[in-house]
């Protein structure tokens, strides 16, 4: 099986040669035939075509979507402070960080139950940051530091938690998962030969990440299941 | 110091060249033709990725003229063995010309024919490009935006000239060689496969990926440009001279 596949490019590479052949001895044969006046036209409207597409790629946006080149360069060091922010202004002062999305609930009780939704299983960290006085509410944010691929910057795509807080219980569940389709053009062969580009340019990938920060009255005491990753705020 | 017999050669592959380009218009619709079908295929992408972070799964589609690169070179080489045919030279006969003036007008022919080629293949890709453009913003995919310096536009056309006509000479000498004895029909396809399978068991260090790697290997655009050169004239000489080894023997 893999022997006949090995030959499969040769076939298709031969496949293309006849059919181009074929193509070539047919418009040697067709030359009498067909009018000259036809085929001059035809090679000059091409050719007016090509040169109308040339002018309109000059004139296509060349930056639109792209990200600061700084921020793939302080990418590693900017994930070290997101992944070591304790509370709602650390998490805030990030540079290029996202509010995703957030929640507020109010609360009676002096203790909080955080459960992932009982469908799936779903590991999560979640920053507690208590607040100075009790105003009966726990707010829930989700910031995300910027996730590019290819250059752009797709963090509105991912998918939030679904929250819920049924009683004491705080339910997180785990967010679909999302999907991009995104297309690049790259440069020929004749161009990237000597320019060094490459069709798949890891210096333009940063894959973020995400982080919950519940802020809590001081009254409340937090817990957590097992596979929730509970970090509380340095005061 | 130009003599009147040089004089009179250049006179006649001129109009046999002007006569060729007037017969033989078919070869540039055949381009056209094999670089739409080239155009149509990379309109599907060249190359596709993917990857998941556990939160969102990308695919990325790469879109690049290269196939019609390629199309343009296999018509190239097509064209150059065609123009050794019975049916291409009966052409000659309309004139008073010797054997040099038809390879030469010929050759001209396959020049100009090679040097449009190489500018049309890499303003196709630009059109491909356009055409995504445009295709993508309205299927609302996200997309990478794309610079391309007028220096490096310029520089990928010199290049893809440069392919295009050396596919055409190689198919010229072979198309010479065909001419020689038919036996070669054969016998040159099954040298091509014996060096395929060559590189195969020599793990890529045989005499075709030596010829690949003198062109592709080169990072002087100077350098490229004096090896293909010399390359092109080489075949156009073999040729030349093998011709007149059939004529002789005629």
């Amino acid at each position: 099986m893999s022997m006949t596949l090995s030959f499969l490019p040769i076939v298709i590479m031969l496949l293309i040669v006849v059919i181009v052949w074929a193509m070539v001895k047919s418009f040697f044969r067709k030359t009498k035939t067909v009018s000259k006046n036809w085929a001059k036209s035809f090679v000059i409207s091409y050719s007016v075509i090509l040169f109308v597409a040339i002018v309109v790629q000059y004139s296509l946006p060349q930056s639109e979507n792209t990200v600061d080149q700084n921020y793939l360069e302080n990418y590693s060091d900017i994930e070290f402070e997101f992944n070591n922010a304790r509370n709602k202004e650390s998490f805030e002062k990030i540079d290029g960080i996202y509010k995703m999305n957030s929640w507020s609930f109010p609360i009676d009780g002096d203790h909080l139950v955080i459960n992932p939704s009982s469908s799936d299983y779903h590991y999560f960290t979640v920053v507690v940051e208590k607040k100075e006085v009790n105003d009966g509410t726990i707010d829930l944010f989700r910031y995300a530091t910027k996730h590019i691929a290819n250059g752009i910057d797709y963090t509105s795509l991912i998918h939030s938690q679904d929250v819920r807080k049924v009683g004491d219980n705080l339910i997180i569940a785990k967010p679909s998962d999302g999907n991009l389709n995104m297309a690049k053009f790259h440069n020929e062969f004749t161009i990237t030969r000597w320019t060094g580009e490459k069709m798949f340019d890891d210096h333009r990938y940063a894959f973020g990440s995400s982080r919950l920060l519940l802020v809590v009255p001081p009254n409340i005491e937090i817990k957590a299941q097992e596979n929730i990753n509970l970090i509380y705020s340095e005061k | 110091m130009m003599y009147l017999t040089e004089t009179k050669l250049m006179e006649i592959a001129k109009k046999q060249f002007k006569f060729k380009l007037s017969a033989h218009f078919g070869i540039f619709t055949a381009l056209i033709f094999a670089q739409i079908l080239a155009f149509m295929f990379s309109l599907s992408g060249t190359g596709t990725s993917g990857f998941g972070t556990g939160e969102i799964s990308i695919n990325t589609k790469y879109y690049t003229g290269n196939i019609v690169i390629f199309f343009t070179m296999i018509w190239a080489f097509t064209t150059g063995i065609s123009m050794t045919t019975k049916a291409f030279k009966d052409g000659d006969f309309s004139f008073v010309s010797n054997r040099l003036s038809s390879h030469l007008s010929s050759i001209a022919l396959l020049l100009t024919a090679s040097f449009l080629g190489g500018i049309t293949a890499m303003l196709s890709g630009s059109l491909l490009k356009v055409v995504m453009y445009y295709a993508i913003k309205r299927e609302g995919i996200m997309e990478f935006t794309y610079y391309l310096p007028i220096s490096d536009l310029l520089l990928g056309i010199f290049t893809a000239i440069l392919y295009v006509t050396l596919l055409s000479a190689l198919g010229y000498v072979v198309g010479t060689i065909v001419q020689l004895h038919k036996a070669f029909l054969l016998l040159l396809p099954g040298l091509f496969f014996g060096l395929l399978f060559a590189e195969a068991r020599t793990q890529g260090n045989g005499l075709l990926a030596g010829a690949v790697k003198l062109f592709a290997g080169e990072t002087s655009f100077m350098l490229f440009l004096l090896k293909a050169s010399l390359v092109i004239t080489g075949l156009f000489y073999i040729a030349i001279t093998i011709s007149n080894q059939v004529e002789v023997r005629r």
